[in-house]
Order: C-alpha cells, then sequence, then structure tokens
C-alpha cells in the first residue's frame, strides 16, 4: 500500500533545486509545498505534519540537521529525506542516527528521486496505518475501561449485597452493599476464599449449585443473621454459566428484607390477637352454658339467669369484634370507598347523640353540648359518623353514673377541633399512651366488667389518620377522660 | 382433702364461670385479674395448681407470670395449665414437649376448652403428682 497523493515540503535555498523537485513530483500527482531557508522550513515543517519531508543539508540560515531535529521533535514519525551536496558517509551516517529516513546526493536524476519517493510513502502509508490501528486501540480499551467503570459504579451503588465466585470458591467480584449486609469487617481482596467468612446458610446455598454443576438452578433462601439478631436477608443465589452450559460460577444476591419480615410478624401477631379476642368471649359463653345446662355443674341456679345475660352479652361483643375486625382490615387494605361531601359536624354529632340516646338515659348522664353550627369538613358520612359513634360511645361506656359528657366543637385555626370530655373512670398514663395499639384496653377494677373490642379507637385512629387529622388524649385517673378530634376545615371555609 | 386450684386470668367471665365449675367439683377456688395480683395469691394460698391464661394485657404476659413462678423458690413446682388461643405462639418459640427443660408450663390448654376438658387436665396432673 501506498500513499497515492503525498503532501510533501521542500526545504532548500537553491531556487533550482526547490522547484525541480517540486516539478518532479507535482508531475506525480502529488502535493508540494516549499521553503526557501530553514527557519522557514521549521516553521512550515511543524504547523503540519507533511507525509514527506526534504531538507537541504547546507542552508546559509540554518543546518538541515538542525530543522530536521525540529521536525522530529513534533512529529518523530515524520519521514526526512536529506538533500546534500556534500555527499560522504559521514552525514549520512550523522542524519540518519539523527531519524532522516535517506539521504540523497546532489545532483541526482529524476528517477532516483522518483524511487525513493515512492519507497518513502510506501512506508508513510504503513506508519499511519499502524498509528491508526493503535489509536483505535487506544480509543477501545477506553471505551471498555469508561463502560466496567460505569458498571462498577451501579454495582456499588446497589442497596442490594452482590457477590459472585468463581468455581475456585474465589472472590471475583463483590459490592459494598454485600459487606455492609452481612456485616463483614475482615478485608476481603478478589481472589479470596471467602466461603469460611459468609453465613453458613449462604455458603451451602453456593456449594449446593456446585455440587449439582448438572442441574443447576437458581437457589433463593430466607436467611436470617445473627448477630445482629432481627436482620433477615433473602439471598437469591444463581449459577453463570458459560457459552456451552458448563458452569463458571456463582451470583448471589442479597436484600435486606427485615421490614418485610417485621410486617408480617406484625401481621400474624394481629391474627393471634384477634383470635385471643375472639376465642376468649366465646369460651366464656360456652363455659357458662356448659353450666346452665347441666344442672349439676355450678353452684346455685339463682346464678345462671346472671350467666345467660353475660352469655348474651359476651356474644353481642363478639358480633362488634368481628364488625371491627373487619372495619380495620378494610381501612388498612385501603378498600374503603369514600364518598367525599361536606359534612356539617353539629349534624353529625347531633345524630349521634340521638342514636346512643339509650345508653346515655341507662347511665344517666348529662350531655353538655357547644358546637358551633357553621363548621363543615369534606369527608365521608360514613367514615364520619363511625368516628363520632366510637368516641361519644366511649364517653358514655366509661362514664361514671349520673355523669356529664361535655361536647365542644369550634374552628382552631384551619382545623374543626371537637373535644369530647367525660366525668368518668379515666385513664393511668401507662394506659393512656398505649391507648391507640391494636385490642389494647385498659385493665382496672373500673373496666373489668365493660366490654370492648379494643379496636374502636384504633379504628377512629386510623379514620382521623385517613383526613390527615389528629387525635389527643387527655385524662386523669378516676376523674374523666377528653379526647379532642382534629379535622381539616373545609377548603371552602379556609381563613 | 380437697385441691386448691389458682384462676388468674383478666376476663371476668372465664374466671367466674371456671370458679362455679371448680367450686361445683370440690374444689377450693382463688382468682386474680392480673400477673401481679396473681403473683401475690400463689404465695399466699400456695394451691395444688395453677390455671394462667397466655395473654393478659399484652401478647404473652402470661409466660412471663409462668417465668416467675418458676424463679420463685417457695411456689416453682405448682403446676401450671396454660390456656392459650392459638397453638404457636408467635415470639416465643416454645415447643410443647416433656424434655424442653425452660418451657416453664406443664400443659397447654387450646381455647375454647370444655369444663370436661380442663377437669380432665387438672385432675391427670394433680393425680400425677400424688405418685
Amino acid at each position: 500500500m501506498i500513499i497515492e497523493k503525498g503532501k510533501i515540503l521542500v526545504v532548500d535555498d537553491e531556487l533550482g533545486m526547490r522547484e525541480g523537485i517540486r516539478r518532479i513530483l507535482e508531475m506525480q500527482g502529488h502535493e508540494v509545498d516549499t521553503a526557501d531557508c530553514g527557519h522557514k522550513g521549521i516553521e512550515k515543517g511543524i504547523s503540519a505534519e507533511y507525509d514527506l519531508y526534504f531538507i537541504d543539508l547546507k542552508m546559509p540560515d540554518l543546518e538541515g540537521t538542525q530543522v530536521l531535529r525540529e521536525i522530529k521533535l513534533v512529529y518523530p514519525e515524520a519521514i526526512c529525506v536529506i538533500v546534500t551536496a556534500y555527499a560522504s558517509i559521514d552525514t549520512a551516517v550523522e542524519t540518519t542516527r539523527m531519524g532522516a529516513y535517506q539521504y540523497i546526493p546532489k545532483p541526482f536524476e529524476p528517477e532516483e528521486l522518483q524511487i525513493l519517493v515512492h519507497r518513502a510513502l510506501e512506508r508513510r502509508w504503513y506508519i499511519l496505518e499502524a498509528r491508526r490501528l493503535r489509536e483505535e486501540q487506544e480509543r477501545r480499551l477506553l471505551e471498555v475501561a469508561h463502560e466496567q467503570s460505569r458498571m462498577r459504579t451501579i454495582i456499588n451503588a446497589l442497596d442490594d449485597g452482590i457477590l459472585v465466585i468463581n468455581q475456585e470458591g474465589q472472590v471475583v467480584l463483590f459490592n459494598p452493599g454485600f459487606l455492609k449486609l452481612l456485616n463483614i469487617t475482615t478485608e476481603i481482596a478478589i481472589g479470596d476464599n471467602v466461603l469460611d467468612i459468609i453465613p453458613a446458610q449462604l455458603s451451602n446455598q453456593i456449594k449446593e449449585i456446585f455440587a449439582n454443576r448438572n442441574q443447576v438452578q437458581a437457589i433463593i433462601q430466607e436467611i436470617v443473621i445473627h448477630p445482629p439478631a432481627k436482620l433477615v436477608i433473602m439471598a437469591n443465589t444463581t449459577p453463570i454459566l458459560g457459552r456451552k452450559g458448563e458452569l463458571l460460577g456463582v451470583v448471589s444476591v442479597l436484600r435486606d428484607i427485615s421490614e418485610l419480615k417485621k410486617i408480617d410478624i406484625m401481621r400474624s401477631q394481629f391474627v393471634d390477637m384477634a383470635a385471643h379476642e375472639l376465642k376468649s368471649p366465646l369460651t366464656a359463653v360456652q363455659g357458662y352454658l356448659e353450666l346452665v345446662v347441666d344442672k349439676t355443674l355450678g353452684e346455685e341456679p339463682e346464678l345462671y339467669e346472671g350467666y345467660l345475660k353475660r352469655s348474651l352479652e359476651r356474644t353481642k361483643s363478639l358480633v362488634n369484634l368481628i364488625n371491627d375486625l373487619l372495619n380495620v382490615t378494610r381501612l388498612e387494605a385501603g378498600k374503603v370507598r369514600r364518598e367525599i361531601q361536606l359534612q356539617n359536624i353539629k349534624e353529625l354529632i347531633d345524630d349521634r347523640i340521638d342514636f346512643l340516646k339509650n345508653d346515655i338515659k341507662q347511665q344517666n348522664l348529662q350531655v353538655l353540648l357547644d358546637v358551633d353550627s357553621d363548621m363543615y369538613v369534606d369527608a365521608d358520612r360514613e367514615d364520619m359518623l363511625r368516628l363520632f359513634n366510637q368516641v361519644i360511645a366511649n364517653a358514655i361506656k366509661y362514664n361514671k353514673p349520673d355523669g356529664t359528657i361535655t361536647i365542644t366543637g369550634h374552628k382552631n385555626r384551619n382545623y374543626v377541633k371537637v373535644d369530647i370530655a367525660d366525668t368518668g373512670i379515666g385513664l393511668r398514663e401507662e394506659d393512656r399512651q398505649r391507648l391507640f395499639e391494636d385490642f389494647f384496653r385498659a385493665k382496672n377494677e373500673h373496666t373489668r366488667n365493660i366490654t370492648g373490642t379494643g379496636l374502636g379507637l384504633t379504628i377512629v385512629k386510623k379514620i382521623v389518620d385517613a383526613y390527615s387529622g389528629k387525635i389527643e388524649v387527655n385524662s386523669k385517673y378516676e376523674h374523666g377522660t377528653t379526647f379532642s378530634i382534629f379535622l381539616p376545615i373545609t377548603k371552602s371555609q379556609l381563613s | 382433702m380437697s385441691y386448691k386450684i389458682l384462676i388468674i386470668d383478666d376476663d371476668v367471665d372465664l374466671v367466674e364461670m371456671n370458679r362455679a365449675f371448680f367450686t361445683s367439683k370440690g374444689f377450693t377456688v382463688c382468682y386474680a385479674y392480673n400477673g401481679e395480683d396473681g403473683l401475690k395469691a400463689l404465695r399466699r394460698e400456695k394451691p395444688d395448681l395453677v390455671i394462667l391464661d397466655v395473654m393478659m394485657t399484652e401478647v404473652g404476659e402470661g409466660f412471663e407470670v409462668a417465668r416467675q413462678i418458676r424463679a420463685d423458690e417457695q411456689v416453682k413446682n405448682t403446676p401450671i395449665i396454660m390456656l392459650t388461643s392459638v397453638n404457636q405462639e408467635h415470639g416465643f418459640n416454645l415447643t410443647i414437649g416433656p424434655d424442653d427443660t425452660w418451657n416453664p408450663v406443664d400443659c397447654f390448654l387450646e381455647k375454647p376448652a370444655s369444663h370436661t376438658q380442663l377437669l380432665g387436665k387438672v385432675e391427670e396432673i394433680l393425680q400425677s403428682l400424688k405418685r
């Protein structure tokens, strides 16, 4: 291969020689520049890289060797031919030692020049081709390096832990997430054997895949890490297969699922508690009925009627509990279809007091109402009725006979604030703090005979939360409790 | 001689119904509505057997009471029948096997247990004590 159309610079102070060379080379189709002295030669020669340089050895202003040196400094691969009238072995050796490609003694025949140029441009082509290949390779390497560092950054940024192990059990790759999740403090280097450092359950997964290399498949397992306890990791170990399906290694992906586990445990705890709350009244009812049916059991028959009454009461409370359970799960699942409409607070409270009037009468309670009649919220009517019903029913249930229920409702900035205060048995501070826990019921001598599901306030809290409101409780044991409900006022009434 | 049973349960109806039943069967019955009072009653009355509810104010409170009974030199050998609602209590990891040395109760009984079942267990345990 050869450069067909070379770009050539001729540096010579002799006009005849300059133009002679130019003419010959241009006739061959090359592009020729000239410089008539050493300084101009350097200037032109380094302003751009020529395919070939002709440099006269003896010029008035500079030695040709000086020009050669300057050009070679900038373009080490430049092909320079020294033109000299003083042909001698010494100058030849001298200039080639300095990097000249060839020298040509003056005078020379056009054919001589042509042959030289041909060879020189052939060489130039190989130099350029080599350079192109080198640059391309460098560019590719750069791309590869860039790609690798990008993958590396992504893997390192993952919260999930990644561990790659080869057939020899050596670490090929791991990320900080892996070290953090497994709380590994020992230093690990690529090539280390980590099977003894990682939890046994994980190393067993890896070993199992290596052991069953013919029928390899992913292994997914929950791993509980000790210590720190309460850390549950989902480990997913997958074989890495080569082109022919041969096992090259394994990759383990670890994910912290502790929070999900916690929710899981809370859920099953809720189920356990629900089972307890359902079975206790059932046991009582069953036991009472057994006593009444089998007349030989129990004591005086006079007590039987009491047992039947209690059975009835417990049965009713069971129905309430089941309803509450359904409400709680419904609210939790977010399945509630809410029809948001303008609700008048006073109207809602009046409605509930009317609904509960028999219970109020039974306890001989006095209800004092001071609720503004012009307060509205945007809410679902059912939600609001359930909310106020629950809190007012509590104020009745946990009141003392002949007590008072005071309900006040006023605007409080952008909220409607309703206080429902009773003069009842009150709450101990430790009970007040736990009041909104599922199934929690204050237990003391006053509450022993009061039935309840322990879910009423759970439901209240969920409703209030659903409307971005809040509920507060103030209480003095044996003196009474006040619930303060805050609900966002309707947009149309915002000040 | 009549046996004395202590019932520790926060459910007033369960206490009353068991009280009435065991009294009619000739037992002497004492009871308490919470763990603290239960332990006091146990030390005071020295019953032959305790019927204990697993959950009182909170999950597993019954287990705590059982542990405290077992830790008290004076009363630690009192047999305990624990009433539960579910077979496996979460977070306690209890196995019911007799070889489980730290298991603090003698017997679990799942609710709702009939009087006959409960009486059967009580008599079984009291009989085994005699031997």
